[in-house]
């Protein structure tokens, strides 16, 4: 096998995995999870679209859940269920280990989590969009129902719809890259969460990992719904780019950039980390098929 | 080449309980090596640390003089059948076989087929592996343990689940795979397959491991 880690056998160890994860049945949570942010954020959208007789931009529901204070708690917490059983030691894994190096193993799951987060957000994309395409707009600009809604309807200034897309956001930044920085931000939140996990199931802790993410995760969030400082230390805050932002000034809070490097230092901390502690990793936990 | 198994000293402590205790052994080639034992006694465990799943607390495990966990992360071709072998289950038999072969790329399409063959199954077939029966996956995990025509198989109960036919096959494939001076661990509970297949037996009890017959 010689002594160089191969990357094509990582990624086809990451292939195996996610093949496997997609076929889970706890799948069907994702499902009812895409009924949820439809009913919490799409359609409350469409609602005040129709009432305004006005399009929507075709990214913001989107935009609305990546920075939905209840589904910023959700959104994370569904992905953390669908993967909360890997890395997963089945009797299946053990006739891939013993055929690759240990490293390979640790990319192999690292490129997986990459995989698996993307389809997830991916998912939550398209069901957000998809919905209400025929009356939307594609230009890169803020439609009238977000910036204008209250100004027509200041007696709705504080409905839940009226907040779903904040000034921070629109007098801000542009819609398009409020979806892909919001996008990759969130990715990269699911592939630290990911991470914990495998940190955890490295070091033959795996039930301690599943609780720090859970715990990171509502940390996070209870911080983020406040605005207290504190929020900066945990990964929620960085994934929602109104926070980056006050209403009118030009001055950020946090840069979008140092949210970036945030996510970076620490995945690729735990990545690391990872590589260096599997080859002490007792590989005996099996899960059941 | 000596294909060997040379165990030094192996103790393995897991959450404060003591699973092997000094165990130092050594499994020559061309002969195949019977592990009995109760459940729980440490066969699994044993099996895992010379594959290199299980590090142990002390102790060395060599095989073919590479010292598992320094030389190497796990024995270079060794095939394993550790408890009831588990595969993707809606994908074919052949399918599954060759996503594993492809990890490495060590054998071709066809050497894949022909394990499959040997073992009695047919690699042509669409048939799930969700719908096989116990006999047909254990005879599947026998082929996935020997289509790159291992030095070493280390197999935790190949016959579970098997026929009287599937037994048989079982026992001459292991006979030729002895023939060719490679080296077997068996573990077994039926104690007619010990007899009749194996020329040493060792017990395990409690984490200890004693030769019973050289």
């Amino acid at each position: 096998m010689g002594n160089r880690i191969s990357f094509i056998r990582s990624w086809r160890i990451a292939c195996i995995e996610y093949y496997k994860w997609i076929i889970n049945p706890r799948m069907i949570i994702a499902a009812a999870m895409i009924l949820f942010i439809w009913n919490f954020a799409v359609f409350p959208l469409i609602d005040i679209s129709k009432e305004m007789n006005s399009p929507l931009n075709f990214l913001e529901p989107f935009i609305a859940i990546l920075n939905s204070r209840v589904l910023c708690l959700v959104t994370p917490s569904v992905f953390l269920f669908l993967i909360s059983d890997y890395p997963r030691l089945d009797k299946n894994s053990l006739f891939s280990i013993h055929r690759i190096k240990r490293t390979e193993w640790v990319l192999g799951q690292f490129i997986f989590f990459i995989l698996s987060a993307f389809t997830y957000l991916i998912s939550i994309f398209i069901f957000s969009i998809i919905i209400n395409l025929h009356n939307s707009f594609l230009a890169n600009g803020w439609s009238l129902v977000i910036t204008r809604y209250t100004t027509y309807y200041p007696e709705k200034a504080l409905s839940f719809a009226g907040k779903l897309i904040t000034k921070e956001l629109y007098n801000q930044i542009s819609p398009y890259e409020a979806a892909i920085t919001g996008f990759f931000l969130v990715l990269m939140y699911m592939v630290l969460l990911s991470m914990i996990l495998l940190f955890f199931h490295i070091l033959n802790l795996k039930k301690a990992g599943i609780a720090s993410a859970v715990s990171i995760i509502a940390a996070g969030s209870a911080l983020g719904i406040f605005k207290s400082p504190g929020m900066w230390f945990f990964p929620m805050a960085h994934t929602m780019i109104y926070l980056h932002y006050t209403q009118y000034l030009k001055k950020t809070i946090m840069k979008l950039q140092s949210s970036f490097f945030y996510f970076i230092i620490i995945i690729a901390i735990l990545l690391f980390i990872c590589l260096f502690s599997v080859k002490y990793t007792n590989f005996l936990n099996n899960d059941n098929e | 080449m000596n294909k060997t198994i040379q165990i030094k000293d192996l103790s393995l402590t897991i959450k404060k309980h003591q699973i092997l205790r000094s165990v130092s052994i050594e499994f020559e080639s061309g002969k195949i090596h019977g592990l009995i034992g109760r459940n729980g006694s440490g066969k699994t465990m044993l099996m895992k640390c010379i594959c290199g799943f299980v590090r142990p607390t002390d102790g060395e495990v060599f095989v073919n003089n590479k010292k598992i966990g320094k030389d190497c992360d796990f024995p270079d071709n060794i095939g394993i059948i550790i408890e009831s072998p588990c595969f993707i289950p809606y994908y074919s038999g052949y399918k599954n076989l060759k996503l594993l072969a492809n990890l490495n790329k060590r054998i071709s399409s066809e050497q894949i087929r022909q394990s499959m063959k040997n073992v009695g199954l047919d690699p042509d077939s669409k048939l799930h592996v969700i719908k096989y029966s116990l006999g047909m996956r254990q005879r599947l995990g026998l082929a996935q343990a020997i289509m790159e025509d291992p030095d070493f198989l280390i197999l935790d109960e190949p016959m579970n689940g098997l026929d009287k036919d599937g037994v048989a096959d079982m026992r001459k494939y292991l006979h030729n795979f002895k023939e060719q001076e490679k080296t077997i661990i068996i573990a077994s509970h039926s104690m007619e397959d010990i007899e009749v297949l194996c020329d040493t037996v060792c017990e395990m009890d409690k984490g200890i491991l004693t030769v019973v017959r050289k």
